[in-house]
């Protein structure tokens, strides 16, 4: 059986799926706004689900932290919220 | 082209577009049912190219501010596990949960390999324990023996943890396909404003 192995480029974060995917930040961050007003809508668990696959494709990238953020602060999770807040500000940085 | 949309489901939502369909573009990249498993499980020979690759694009610098950005989501993870932050959220964030986990199981060493790899410390540690107090040929072949199981039992769960999370990724990323295109589908039914 062959064996499993993960991608030492994705392993070591010197790639990402989205780049390996060929996505581009704009594209990246229109899906990110679809999730936003999924949320909006009341389609919570889709708006979820969609950033939860954005985070898997490139955690990197700070829009998808934020909306975690601005989530988590509007279910009145203050400490998720700042743990999003956090890393959406190292992303940027 | 500019394409502003609004759409009734469930509840409302709208949807901007301007200069082109960049959602679309996603869905046309990202709409590759086991793409992911490619992308993740490669060749060495790929793994060789991307890593030249990943050379020539990145700068010395931007190299290390990756590092950084690396480095802090190992300690969100760190810190999520010990606040039990996760375990707490689970019930709103299910499809969160379910990423952050996939995304561990990428940047980080399963729990589950780690506690394996200490499993077969302990053994391989009292194998030779073993090897020690019976100074004779079949103590040490036993001995052999338990180590070479653990080690098999620890090459098995490796390989279950790698399969999970395959599965658990190609879970997550169908669902996103399939809720993004349900965005663009009511995007398109939506009267123009």
């Amino acid at each position: 059986m062959k064996k499993l192995t993960i991608n030492p480029a994705l392993a070591s974060g010197s790639t990402t799926i989205r780049q390996l995917r060929g996505i581009t930040e704009e594209e990246y961050r229109a899906a990110v706004s679809a999730a936003r007003k999924l949320i909006a809508a009341g389609a919570e668990q889709d708006g979820l689900e969609v950033l939860a696959g954005l985070v898997l494709y490139d955690p990197f990238l700070p829009e998808v932290w934020r909306e975690l953020e601005a989530f988590c602060r509007l279910k009145g999770e203050a400490q998720a919220a700042g743990l999003f807040a956090g890393l959406a500000r190292v992303m940027a940085a | 082209m500019e394409n502003v949309s609004s759409m009734t489901a469930t509840g409302t939502a709208t949807l901007t577009c301007v200069g082109g369909n960049p959602l679309e573009g996603f869905l046309a990249k990202a709409d590759a049912d086991t793409a992911l498993e490619a992308l993740i499980f490669q060749d060495i020979n790929q793994q060789a190219h991307i890593g030249k690759q990943g050379v020539k694009l990145h700068s010395r610098r931007a190299a290390e501010a990756r590092q950084k950005r690396f480095e802090a989501l190992q300690r969100l993870q760190a810190a999520s596990k010990k606040s039990g932050f996760w375990g707490k959220l689970t019930n709103i964030l299910k499809g969160v949960f379910a990423a952050v986990a996939a995304v561990s199981s990428i940047f980080f060493p399963p729990a589950v390999v780690v506690g394996a790899v200490l499993a077969g410390a302990a053994i391989s540690g009292a194998t030779s324990l073993v090897k020690a107090h019976y100074d004779s040929k079949a103590a040490r072949a036993k001995a052999d023996q338990i180590e070479e199981g653990a080690r098999m039992e620890e090459a098995k769960l490796e390989q279950q943890e790698s399969r999970d999370f395959l599965q658990q990724a190609v879970d997550l990323e169908k669902n996103m396909v399939q809720h993004l295109r349900k965005a663009i589908d009511l995007q398109y039914q939506a009267p123009r404003l």
